[in-house]
């Protein structure tokens, strides 16, 4: 079960670093202030697959079916979440390259920008474009369509537009050199910018034809373009770029998406060969697939964390204590083995392990006794009845809810689960009607490399996270997202994971999230990104 | 016959429209802002409350609904929220999986009862008569979605033999992709009208004219099947024409286990995006198709039965 569009919502922030200390984690967490260290029955991240495997020597030419859950509403890249099939027609001028070896951190380059420069008061940038690139219909790229493309993401219905609210003027400097001015300094503007929404699309084409119409006929930089789509997108073909800039990229003739929303249908098109890659693997079927000949279990990192939410609108999840009863009346540790099958390492910041991630902030202990002194200490020391939102259909989801409820119940919370459709769930998140809503598992809301993609998270409730938080959390994450110097954006992040997810929690957090890929063994060079994003400029398929 | 035909052809007016408002008045009811849904999570009021306007779902919802009774009138449905494309080029690109689909399996289903309802009326209470209701009920109370996982494991996965999804190109490519589904279905659907046909074989064997047949010396193959067969029908004729409200229903499931890109899938995905105009689309059309199965069903009888004058 996929909530619409919120799933295929990879904001990417993206990092350049990225992703502290990935092989530090399994035992992570020691206790420096207070609370429960990390150990956990979770399997170890060091033998997480980031993308990299590089075996053989690649052949070129195939074909490559993917089956995913979604299929794109439009291949306007402003407007449409992001989804794999779009990202492969369109450049941005920076990128992620996945690490090379597993365990690895992905690493930000410059793409469309051969290179830029940031002024000493960090309000202006400039990129350099890169010479000699072409679009997929061969028209070469110019300053002008990059000027171009980034005033498409300023458009208040453009999913960049929160990230460009402090962009006050983009002009050309040069014929391939573009200049992008900010009212505040945005020091994770590179990371912020390589994420499709900030594609480059050619200006004339763009114009000449409208979004409506582009979106049907993209044209991009990307490695592969458009050769046809059924109407409502459910298989796409796309086919090598002739023009594409990386000189032999890609390997592949063809890419081939299909949208199957049944998980066992996609299972089964891989395990029969007629699909190379299955995305959104069930985390319940990942052990058994693990053991299938024939296929690979692709388990990855992904930058966010499951984030379930109070509504701290509402009397008395208002309450900080009331809040950090319920963390510490979840049992954690049988969630993250009954619900998630043990996969994924237990979650300490409200993002996950991204950019400036501390180790140190404390994890909940489940602790019932700690639980029932602070609901005590809150306006409802006996107890309370709630609602608990959830999609229906989503059975993991359901099995939380389930373990919530009991666990729950012995402070005196007493839970009833509603089951509403994921559309109704998401009006009423958004309406504010609701007490605490559990998402599902790949619905992490900040999936970015540097934790600035929460800006204004914390600040309304359209940025997916509820209600504003408390004025300090707030005026942390300003600072923040506004701070230049590494080490004051490193000790300011810490300190706002650790008031967001311990002094006073937020969301309730639980896991950090993985990416889960089915994919054939004939199958080598497959990239994924922990945005979810995989790179097809490298696969290949043995014959 | 032309006459009666245009009649129920008229009759099928008011149904419809009927339908359209239930559908429109129903799918307004259930909240979910699709313009929300489509923006996601991190758009800001400005960018739904502009998509709301250019959607025109900020305008009144009788103006909307006139909007679209108009165009269907013309058989054109607007354009879809989700997709951004015609609604009626959406519906014709899919529906010819999905007729195939619904013929595939009716075929199946046709190519089972009839030989084993006549085994087990023949062969009453005894054992083949036992073996075949019990089997058949078993397919009977079995879900559709899990009948078509054990078929795809067995004959697509295990065996290698059909395609356990998606639909191949070109007829011959369009049948082989839709075997597994189409056996999933006629196979749910055959024990119903084996039970009725079963039934009916068996009070019509009874019947003197089929006791005047045998004692002209035709043979118990041509008294089966010529003259049996024929006037057992026209009850499991009324009973196929009731199903095929269920036919369509089971077409839905049957589509997204096997990754079919029919109608099916499509109605679910809308409904998951509240596209009002492809929902609308969608019901008018499967609500024409269940109007002329029934018409079908009803020419059927004066086909079947020469009493019958329409």
């Amino acid at each position: 079960m996929h909530w619409g569009n919120w799933s295929g919502w990879r904001w990417g922030a993206i990092g350049v670093s990225g992703l502290a200390a990935l092989a530090i984690i399994a035992g992570c967490g020691s206790s420096s202030k207070s609370g429960s260290s990390g150990k956990n029955s979770s399997r170890s991240e060091a033998s997480f697959y980031t993308g990299w495997t590089p075996g053989g020597t690649p052949v070129r030419g195939g074909t490559v079916t993917i089956d995913a859950a979604e299929a794109p509403s439009s291949f306007d890249p402003y407007i449409d979440p992001a989804l794999n099939s779009v990202a492969q027609v369109y450049d941005e001028l920076f990128e992620f390259l996945p690490g090379k070896g597993d365990g690895s951190q992905p690493v930000l380059v410059p793409a469309l920008a051969s290179s830029w420069s940031v002024s000493p008061d960090h309000l202006t940038y400039t990129f350099h474009i890169r010479p000699g690139v072409r679009f997929s219909n061969g028209q070469p790229l110019t300053g002008e369509d990059v000027v171009f493309s980034l005033k498409q993401a300023e458009s208040p219905a453009a999913l960049g537009y929160t990230i460009t609210k402090t962009w006050t003027k983009i002009s050309l400097a040069g014929p391939m050199t573009v200049k992008l001015q900010l009212s505040k300094p945005q020091s994770a503007l590179p990371e912020l910018m390589a994420v499709f929404s900030f594609a480059i699309v050619p200006k004339n084409v763009w114009e000449h034809e409208g979004a409506k119409v582009f979106g049907l006929h993209p044209i991009g930089t990307g490695p592969f373009m458009v050769k046809s789509a059924t109407p409502g997108f459910t298989k796409i073909t796309e086919v090598r770029n002739p023009y594409y800039w990386r000189s032999g990229e890609p390997y592949l003739n063809e890419l081939v998406f299909n949208q199957v929303e049944s998980d066992n249908a996609r299972i089964l098109g891989v395990r029969s060969g007629a699909a190379t890659i299955a995305q959104g693997i069930p985390y319940a079927q990942v052990a058994s697939l693990e053991k299938t000949p024939g296929v690979k279990m692709l388990v990855g990192p992904e930058w966010g964390a499951t984030d379930n939410l109070f509504n701290r609108a509402k009397a008395p999840f208002n309450e900080v204590n009331v809040r950090k009863a319920l963390m510490y009346a979840t049992p954690r540790e049988e969630i993250i083995k009954a619900v998630y099958k043990g996969i994924g390492t237990p979650a300490n910041s409200m993002w996950g392990k991204v950019k400036y991630w501390d180790p140190n902030v404390p994890l909940y202990p489940y602790d019932l006794a700690k639980a029932k002194e602070l609901l005590k200490a809150s306006s409802v020391p006996n107890g309370f009845n709630m609602t608990i939102n959830i999609a229906d259909g989503e059975t993991e989801g359901e099995l939380l809810a389930s373990i919530l409820q009991s666990s729950w119940a012995q402070i005196g919370v007493h839970a009833t689960i509603q089951s509403i459709s994921a559309a109704t769930l998401f009006t009423d998140f958004f309406a504010g009607k609701y007490q605490f809503l559990v998402l599902a598992p790949e619905d992490g809301l900040l999936t970015g490399d540097d934790p600035s993609a929460a800006s204004g998270y914390f600040e309304s409730p359209e940025a997916g996270y509820g209600p504003p938080a408390g004025p300090k959390i707030v005026g942390l994450l300003r600072k923040a997202t506004t701070s230049t110097g590494e080490a004051l954006r490193t000790k300011l992040f810490g300190e706002l994971q650790y008031d967001s997810y311990f002094q006073e929690p937020v969301a309730q957090v639980i896991v950090n999230l993985v990416t889960l890929n089915l994919v054939s063994n004939s199958l080598h060079g497959f990239q994924v990104l922990p945005n979810s994003f995989t790179r097809m400029e490298l696969a290949w398929v043995q014959k | 016959m032309l006459k009666y035909v245009g009649l129920r052809l008229l009759q099928a007016i008011p149904v419809l429209f009927g339908i359209t408002i239930a559908s429109f008045i129903l799918i307004h009811l259930v909240p979910g802002n699709p313009a929300r849904i489509q923006l996601g999570p991190r758009a800001t009021a400005v960018a739904v409350r502009q998509l709301d306007r250019r959607l025109g779902l900020d305008r009144p919802l009788l103006s909307q609904y006139i909007t679209f009774l108009t165009g269907a009138v013309h058989l054109s449905f607007g354009e879809s929220l989700a997709f951004h494309q015609p609604v009626g080029g959406l519906i014709r690109s899919k529906v010819g999986a999905t007729t195939l689909l619904m013929l595939y399996s009716f075929l199946i289903s046709l190519l089972l009862t009839i030989p084993f309802a006549l085994l087990a009326a023949v062969k009453r209470e005894r054992a083949a008569d036992h073996a075949i209701r019990i089997v058949g009920m078993t397919l009977f109370v079995m879900p559709v979605f899990w009948l078509g996982l054990l078929l795809a494991l067995v004959f697509g996965l295990e065996l290698g033999l059909l395609p356990t999804g998606g639909y191949g190109s070109g007829f011959g490519g369009a049948l082989r992709s839709l075997t597994l589904p189409a056996v999933t279905l006629g196979l749910v659907m055959a024990p119903l009208f084996l039970r009725s046909l079963r039934a009916s074989v068996i009070q019509t064997l009874d019947a003197g004219f089929i006791e005047a047949a045998r004692a002209r010396g035709f043979s118990e193959h041509r008294v089966l099947f010529r003259h049996c067969l024929r006037n057992a029908s026209i009850s499991t004729v009324t009973v196929i024409g009731l199903t095929m409200g269920a036919l369509v229903s089971g077409t839905v499931v049957v589509e997204n286990v096997f990754a079919i890109p029919g109608l099916g899938t499509l109605l679910v995905s809308s409904v998951s995006a509240r596209d009002f105009p492809t929902i609308q689309g969608l019901v008018v059309v499967l609500a024409l198709a269940v109007v002329l199965i029934n018409l079908l069903t009803d020419l059927a009888y004066a086909a079947i039965d020469p009493r019958v004058r329409l």
